[in-house]
């Protein structure tokens, strides 16, 4: 309880009185301190009462909607007055909502109670990722002839989620079916040799005795063994495209929003290899290497960081339209290929032949792609085994065809993970067979590129989605 | 009893007070305490009835000398009404008014009878109001709970 200005104004008369009594010798100024003093009591007294049934009996009850909202969303804060009489009919009060600073209120933060408010309704918006304790709201109050004030936080704290705008139950996989994709280290058929000789050394009753080296034992006449240095370092080369069909897809939930989750797990699985890692960010500019090769934890980080801050590029041609009624054209090696056996003169061969005359240029649209020449560039720079991982959209699926083509090889394998572009369709998947159809195509291009010797193809997307898009239509087909 | 009744009975009892303050002051001091009656109502009228008790107190004050007769006291106890006329408030409310008064009174009859300076009178007035007030807050402060 805090005296406000019009107490003080009350006890300046009240000590004026008492100093007026002994200067005028004359008992009765004192009724002057006297009979203010039992007015400002009995205010006092009053307030008190009606504070103390305030406090005892639960008088506002604070809820939100809902407990759990993406940023940026709005959940409605509902305050219930249970009754706004009780102890306040003649008080002057007014009820402030609690101030978060992650937390928006659109509406104003004062609200005048009066009889014959009963509820308080205020939409609540989540600006920041995280959970937060909305305290329970401070009842403001003043005394009936206003000589005191009191704040009461009145009501039950209730708490706000909110959850950040990332894509969650993230798919990989092949033809719909979730795949773990990378379980332990390298493959067997993969990178170098596992270990190198290294030193010899006396041989220890601890060491196993397989691991005597026989023949140095022999030469040297006391047992020895030889330690070994793992060597099993693959070059890997991380390619994301973050060209503008990247940007699919409601905010937060893009297709970039997915490569991104992508990327970071690859960083952190190549980290765990220690394997060196080169990272390379795709727009239509041409390709950017940030991150150089490395094997240092910090290279590991800061390679997390600029993937974390990942952004798509606006676009500089008009690669919109998916070219899916041409993806299974022959690529460009095929096509050069077949072109050097029309040789013969026979009606056959003249028939087929106009249709190989483009093939230039063609292979001159093809390389000057920037993922394909970025992965021809990250293969002339790599000397050894190399593992590249491309993570893209199937906007561009004969330019993807022809670089995973090029780059698969004995020596460097190939890791292409696709967001499907169906999956990111805005508009809900409103038209189910289609969406089916356009599902399966994209299925039938990524078995094209499974078939390719050392090119794996990976589906990403949101489950939810694929699996809403599965189970609705066709189900049966879907486990084909 | 109604609300508006309870209401109307309110201001009927704080009109009839103010009025026989007026009257008692106007005896009391002839034109002089007429004045301070004047000032009085129109204190009443337009700020808290506390600034025109005190008005009403200082014109009692004034316009007598010691010793204190009955008179006097009559006038007295007419202004000490004046404490209870807030229409803001109700009539239990008001009930806490006649005890703390009683209390004043009391306490004030037995400072008469007993031959003290009276600065001795205004300190003990100020310090007991003081701690009074200081005790009511430290009672709230218990019973909503914000001594925890």
């Amino acid at each position: 309880m805090e005296p406000t200005r019009r107490f003080w104004v009350i006890a300046a008369l009240a000590i004026s009185g008492a100093v007026l009594a002994p200067l005028f010798q004359n008992v009765l100024w004192l009724g002057i301190p006297l009979g203010i003093g039992t007015w400002v009591l009995v205010d006092q007294l009053v307030f008190t009462q009606a504070l103390s049934r305030l406090t005892d009996t639960p008088s506002v009850t604070q809820t939100v909607a809902r407990e759990t909202v993406l940023v940026d969303s709005t959940t409605t804060l509902t305050l219930q007055i249970t009754d706004p009489r009780n102890g306040l009919a003649s008080l002057t009060a007014h009820l402030s909502l609690p101030t978060v600073p992650a937390l928006t209120l659109d509406g104003p933060h004062e609200y005048e109670l009066t009889d014959t408010t009963d509820q308080l309704t205020v939409p609540v918006r989540v600006a920041i990722a995280g959970t937060y304790e909305l305290p329970a709201p401070t009842v403001h109050l003043t005394s009936h002839r206003g000589l005191f004030r009191e704040s009461l936080s009145l009501g039950t704290p209730c708490s706000i989620t909110g959850e950040p705008r990332v894509p969650r139950n993230i798919h990989i996989g092949t033809g719909g079916e979730q795949i773990a994709v990378a379980d332990g280290e390298h493959d067997a058929d993969q990178g170098s040799a596992g270990f190198e000789p290294g030193k010899l050394r006396e041989y220890l009753p601890v060491d196993p005795t397989s691991r005597i080296d026989w023949k140095a034992t022999a030469r040297l006449g006391d047992p020895y063994v030889r330690d070994f240095d793992a060597k099993t370092t693959r070059q890997t080369h991380l390619i994301v495209d973050r060209r503008e069909p990247m940007q699919d897809g409601i905010a937060g939930q893009t297709k970039l929003d997915y490569a991104r989750e992508i990327s970071i797990w690859l960083n952190e699985y190549v980290a765990n290899l220690d394997d060196p890692l080169t990272a390379t960010l795709i727009d239509d500019a041409g390709a950017t290497t940030p991150a150089k090769s490395n094997t240092q934890t910090t290279q590991y980080q800061h390679l997390r960081h600029i993937l974390q801050d990942l952004r798509a590029t606006p676009s500089q041609t008009d690669t919109s339209q998916p070219d899916r009624a041409n993806h299974r054209q022959y690529a460009g090696t095929d096509a050069q290929r077949r072109r050097t056996q029309l040789t013969g003169d026979d009606r056959f061969t003249q028939l087929l032949r106009p249709y190989y005359q483009n093939v230039e240029a063609y292979l001159q649209r093809v390389t000057d792609d920037p993922l394909f020449e970025s992965v021809q560039n990250r293969l002339a720079a790599s000397s050894d085994d190399a593992w590249i991982v491309i993570i893209t959209d199937d906007t561009n699926r004969r330019e993807l065809l022809e670089t995973a083509r090029t780059a698969a090889s004995p020596t460097t394998a190939v890791s292409v993970f696709i967001v499907p572009t169906v999956l990111f369709d805005t508009t809900g998947l409103t038209e189910l067979t289609q969406s089916y159809q356009d599902y399966r195509d994209f299925e039938e291009f990524r078995q094209q590129l499974t078939t390719i010797t050392n090119v794996t193809a990976f589906e990403v997307g949101p489950s939810d989605r694929l699996a809403a898009l599965l189970e609705t239509e066709h189900p049966q087909q879907a486990k084909q | 009893m109604t609300r508006t009744n309870r209401d109307r009975l309110q201001w009927f009892t704080s009109l009839l007070i103010l009025a026989a303050v007026v009257i008692a002051l106007t005896e009391l001091g002839g034109v002089l305490g007429g004045l301070f009656a004047l000032t009085t109502v129109i204190v009443w009228v337009t700020a808290p009835p506390v600034f025109a008790f005190a008005i009403a107190q200082a014109g009692v004050a004034a316009l007598s000398t010691p010793p204190i007769t009955l008179r006097i006291m009559a006038v007295e106890l007419v202004v000490l009404a004046m404490v209870l006329t807030d229409t803001t408030l109700t009539i239990t409310v008001r009930s806490h008014g006649p005890a703390i008064c009683a209390l004043a009174i009391t306490t004030g009859v037995l400072w008469l009878v007993q031959p003290h300076p009276i600065w001795i009178g205004s300190l003990v007035a100020l310090t007991g109001l003081g701690l009074l007030v200081y005790a009511t807050h430290r009672y709230e402060l218990f019973t909503t709970h914000q001594l925890d």
